[in-house]
């Protein structure tokens, strides 16, 4: 039976025995290590306070470039929101995990870019959380301050194998820290990054 | 061996233009450092809370000081390492927690030397993770730290599995470049 290595790296293209050993040994190298921690919404900025008052000096365009940048944003910025609309990039995607109480439950939510309205859209993947019964019988997802849930950003029903739903909030994400999902009525983390 | 990012910007050059005081330099390194610098601090301190404290610190620190980073004196990964350890340990001290917090190493019995090699490997791996293209690093992740198989990161995100499975590769590949040095 082959090992999981030679599973990981078998995509049909040949490799050499040096190309091998070198992404062998990458991959004992991950295996050895754990995890890097997910960062919430609210830690993807850096610090602004220090560091801004410790920036007296900023940038300043030449003036030519702020004539052209606002005459962009007149004439070409509908073209340019309507071209981001159509298909909104990934900006970040995280990773959520099982607790206790659902181990082997994963889930991933592609965090897409802003909206030209202010939301942010996203498209979270789940398997292994046990299937809804019902309508009734839903899961939420949350952004979470310091641990506690904060704000909602959707509910819905699971089924067996993966789960795709496509949610939207309007909230500026830096205000928050982590994101978990709770079954309906519970509090109790299921997943949490 | 410096790490070089896509863009060809190593992090010794972003640390000298934040020594200049240029802010989107700045932004760059947070980036790329915070998931490392954060992992650092959880190791450390054992504690979510106090470890996103620590994180503030560290980058306050690397604002502070970055004039001090000398090239000729190694690359910046081994420069930020120091600073946001010592920032990380000067916030511990000045926050202290009761001792019932859990300790950061294991009850292994590691010595200092080798913890602290382990925590410079863990670092460099973080730091490179942080430098792969989404795709890649969203596969990996999930088929080292989300144990799924080929087959269900697959399914999950609704990709054949030839392309994840060209995506692991390329992903393995480019991480032994950016760790060329830890692989020796």
């Amino acid at each position: 039976m082959k090992d999981r290595f030679e599973d990981l790296i078998d995509d049909g293209v040949a490799i050499d025995e040096e190309e091998r050993a070198r992404l062998r040994s990458v991959h004992d190298l991950l295996l050895q290590v754990e995890p890097p921690p997910e960062v919430g919404p609210a830690l993807r900025q850096p610090p602004q306070e220090a560091p801004a008052r410790l920036l007296p000096r900023r940038r300043r365009a030449p003036l030519a470039l702020v004539a052209a940048a606002i005459a962009l944003a007149v004439f070409g910025g509908g073209y340019l929101v309507g071209e981001r609309s159509a298909t909104p990039s990934v900006e970040r995607t995280i990773v959520m995990a099982g607790t206790a109480d659902a181990s082997g439950a994963t889930a991933a939510i592609e965090l897409l870019e802003e909206d030209a309205a202010g939301n942010w859209p996203m498209r979270v993947r789940l398997r292994g959380l046990e299937p809804s019964e019902g309508r009734e019988d839903f899961y939420e997802l949350w952004l979470t301050r310091e641990g506690e849930l904060t704000e909602s950003c959707g509910r819905f029903t699971v089924h067996e194998g993966v789960t795709e739903v496509t949610l939207s909030v309007p909230y500026r994400l830096r205000g928050f820290d982590g994101w978990v999902v709770t079954r309906s009525g519970s509090d109790e983390p299921l997943l949490t990054t | 061996m410096p790490m070089v990012t896509e863009n060809g910007v190593s992090d010794g050059e972003l640390l000298q233009r934040v020594a200049d005081r240029d802010r989107d330099a700045f932004d760059e390194l947070y980036r790329r450092y915070t998931r490392p610098v954060l992992g650092l601090a959880l190791r450390r301190l054992g504690d979510r809370g106090r470890a996103e404290d620590a994180l503030q610190d560290a980058f306050v620190a690397v604002w502070r000081s970055a004039s001090s980073y000398d090239p000729q004196r190694g690359a910046g990964a081994a420069w930020l390492y120091t600073v946001a350890r010592n920032a990380i340990v000067d916030g511990a001290r000045r926050r202290p927690e009761p001792p019932a917090e859990t300790p950061e190493t294991p009850a292994d019995e590691v010595g200092p030397a080798e913890r602290a090699e382990r925590s410079w490997l863990v670092w460099r791996v973080h730091r490179a993770i942080e430098e792969l293209p989404e795709p890649e690093r969203q596969v990996l992740e999930l088929a080292y730290w989300g144990e799924q198989s080929q087959s269900e990161i697959a399914e999950f995100l609704h990709i054949p599995l030839g392309t994840v499975k060209t995506r692991t590769r390329a992903g393995l590949a480019r991480l032994a470049g950016l760790l060329e040095e830890e692989l020796r």
